[in-house]
């Protein structure tokens, strides 16, 4: 980039970009390093208390811990839960917003609205909504003759994460429906009356133009959910805390409660440099593999 | 035009030099102190009390800038302290907890030493009770000092619904034979024997706690504590189990987990549970609920079949106020200041007669207050205890034990098998003291 630029203006260029290079590396590159630093120490959070070095210990101890395979079997299911729940919903919801329907405006911003409502809130909504003595699903459930089914799914050890993922689709699938909506967008309206004037129904006119124009979003959207899922928090913290028992701990969790309640920092470390590294490689994968499948 | 202009701007900005001055001036002379409790309800008369008192204090000390950073949730509260400390900007006037579990902050230099400020000071402190500095004495450690003084001690007691009772025709039950006697009847009328708010998973802890004092009084919790005993030794699997089998038999009701401790206290002024396990700390608010008439305070049952542990409580010293600032340190002074006034003699006095003489506190009062029922209650049975110790995991210096064992009890109440549970427990603690050996 700097090859044709005189050297006035390449050190113009330089200074122009530090602030930002340096606002950068303060909030971002120094944390990182530090934190993969702090990795291979043990200590407590009490900055007087010495650091003792113990190498790969607390990697190998993130790797052994059985609340790391609990947490690694609730992501994988948060990735399917994304794949499979919130994009079809979304590009539903996109679709609806898209279409000539005169109260677009009201479901745009109805779609949203969860986007822009703190979590706690949901959290509490939801919390409200499953409650199982007198909550609006349990008297529905009773009044029509399934109220022998415990609907108190956060609280369950069995159903907590899967009641996670169903609130966390119905948080993220508005935001997601914009990114579909764009897509849907930047579709010609040309290409798609020629194929309505050919003779293509509807549904083949979305599975053969619609669908393959809107692999731009599509890639955005898994990009999105699977980085989503691995450092996922707020939802698991503000609904569950983790439990019952251990049940929907996730990465996001294990780390700030060895960091913040175990006072166990160099753990609660390496889980966070296991979080960079493992965003990092799949952001780095996806990539690779939507530019291979662009390729073809 | 443009030089009465000039001189207009001129003249503001002076003025605003000379006023900005005046108040950067007048900012340093204030010396910030934060403090941090748990006391941020109003609607709480003992948290309001100390609301008030925070204003008092400000009004009265206009050269320290007193800031209530005061939040009610308990891990909330933790959390914003143990930042402040790894952030090197410890919150200056704190509760700390105390025991072995937060060794590590005494150890570390975190928490300041009083001894020496409450020698050079004799009427500080003269009237509290000596057996609740316990906690915060860690000589038994190697470090020498006072790292605290204590807030109203606490005890586990339970509180029941006299009115249920007697329209069932039960005499109210005190052991757990007779709970378990009268429980069928209970439940058939439709009553949740005794309300168990697991959403708080400090409830399992305490539950658990309680019911081992009343088994094997502390013993136990010494054994476990030197590693003596193990978490999945038959003693504690059973206490564990006793609880499962509890639960299955309906004794603590159903949808545990749905709500919390100020859910059991709904479900007893709602007339659904005929009795709570609570604490003191609940006195004040129990005192202010519409069937207050029918409820009684007894203590946390106990086993006929050992009656030698009859009188063996959870309970003690709650948490200390304690402080950060050094010797040297410029808002050591005013931190040391601000520290006396939230627990002197006057402060205790002061909420003993706003409450009523309600509760329990930490030093002995000239006067006495008549006090409510309950408390008179909770008394009768807290003054004949005869051991008396805080949650187990306190006593560890595992600071995870205390979460681990809460969580893992709870999961009681979603279907978990005793074995499991404290086999899961046991796993940590070696893991602990293998990578600590």
């Amino acid at each position: 980039m700097f090859g044709v630029m005189s050297k006035r203006k390449k050190f113009e260029a330089l200074l122009v970009s530090l602030p930002a290079f340096l606002l950068y590396s303060f909030v971002f590159i120094y944390p990182m390093i530090t934190v993969f630093r702090l990795a291979f120490f043990k200590w407590n959070g009490i900055p007087s208390s010495p650091m003792q070095y113990v190498g790969f210990r607390n990697f190998i101890a993130v790797f052994n811990d059985r609340k790391f395979m609990i947490a690694l079997r609730n992501v994988g299911i948060f990735i399917l839960s994304g794949v499979f729940l919130i994009m079809p919903v979304a590009l539903f919801l996109a679709t609806v917003i898209q279409s000539k329907i005169r109260v677009k405006r009201f479901f745009r911003t109805s779609y949203f609205m969860p986007q822009v409502i703190s979590r706690t809130a949901i959290a509490l909504m939801w919390y409200f909504l499953l409650y199982p003595e007198g909550g609006p699903l349990a008297t529905l459930f009773q009044s029509i003759g399934l109220g022998h089914i415990d609907v108190n799914f956060l609280g369950s050890q069995k159903y907590a994460i899967y009641a996670i993922t169903v609130i966390n689709a119905w948080t993220y699938a508005g935001f997601n429906m914009l990114i579909f909506s764009a897509g849907l967008t930047s579709i010609p309206n040309e290409i798609l009356e020629a194929a309505e004037v050919d003779g293509a129904s509807g549904f083949k006119r979305f599975r053969y133009i619609t669908v393959p124009m809107l692999k731009s979003s599509f890639q955005i959207f898994i990009l999105n959910a699977v980085v989503g899922s691995i450092t996922t928090f707020e939802m698991v913290y503000v609904t569950t805390g983790g439990g019952p028992g251990s049940a929907s701990e996730v990465f996001g969790t294990l780390l700030y409660k060895n960091a913040f309640t175990y006072n166990n920092y160099g753990y609660s470390n390496a889980m966070g440099a296991f979080l960079i590294v493992a965003s990092f490689v799949a952001s780095i994968l996806l990539r690779k593999m939507f530019a291979y499948s662009d390729r073809k | 035009m443009k030089r009465a202009f000039a001189i207009i701007l001129s003249a503001a900005m002076a003025v605003g030099a000379v006023a900005g001055f005046t108040v950067t001036a007048q900012a340093e002379e204030k010396v910030t102190v934060r403090i941090l409790t748990r006391y941020s309800n109003p609607d709480n008369a003992r948290e309001k009390y100390f609301m008030d008192k925070v204003a008092q204090f400000q009004e009265e000390n206009p050269d320290i800038d007193l800031q209530d950073v005061s939040i009610s949730d308990e891990e909330s509260h933790d959390t914003l302290f143990k930042t402040s400390v790894a952030a090197s900007d410890p919150i200056e006037v704190f509760n700390f907890l105390g025991y072995a579990a937060n060794l590590d902050y005494v150890q570390n230099g975190v928490i300041t030493d009083i001894s020496g400020e409450l020698e050079a000071d004799p009427e500080w402190g003269a009237s509290y009770i000596d057996a609740l500095f316990a906690p915060v004495d860690y000589s038994a450690f190697g470090v020498d000092g006072i790292y605290g003084m204590p807030t109203p001690p606490y005890g586990v007691c339970c509180f029941y619904n006299a009115k249920i009772f007697e329209e069932l025709g039960i005499e109210m039950p005190e052991s757990w034979e007779a709970i378990e006697a009268a429980a069928p009847a209970i439940i058939e009328a439709g009553y949740i024997p005794m309300a168990f708010g697991a959403k708080d998973n400090y409830r399992a802890g305490h539950f658990l706690t309680a019911l081992s004092m009343k088994m094997y009084g502390s013993d136990l919790n010494n054994a476990l504590i030197s590693g003596e005993k193990k978490w999945n030794d038959p003693e504690m699997l059973g206490l564990v189990q006793q609880m499962q089998d509890w639960y299955e038999a309906g004794l603590f009701g159903d949808n545990n987990l749905a709500y919390d401790a100020n859910g059991e206290l709904a479900k007893l002024e709602g007339e659904e549970a005929a009795i709570i396990f609570s604490g003191s700390w609940n006195i004040g608010t129990i005192n202010g609920a519409s069937n207050i008439s029918d409820i009684v305070c007894k203590g946390f049952p106990y086993f006929e079949s050992k009656p030698e542990f009859k009188d063996a409580w959870m309970g003690g010293p709650d948490d200390f106020m304690s402080m950060s600032s050094q010797p040297g340190d410029p808002d050591y002074d005013a931190t040391l200041r601000v520290l006396k006034f939230f627990t002197s003699d006057d402060y205790y006095l002061g909420l003993y007669e706003a409450l009523g003489g309600a509760g329990t506190y930490p030093i002995n009062f000239e006067k006495t207050i008549e006090a409510d029922a309950l408390t008179t209650e909770f008394n009768d049975y807290y003054s004949v205890a005869t051991d008396m110790i805080g949650e187990i995991e306190q006593f560890s210096p595992m600071t995870s034990l205390m979460d681990l064992v809460r969580t893992e009890v709870t999961t009681i109440f979603s279907g978990d098998s005793a074995e499991d549970i404290v086999n899961r427990i046991q796993d940590e603690v070696d893991y602990y003291n293998d990578s600590n050996a």
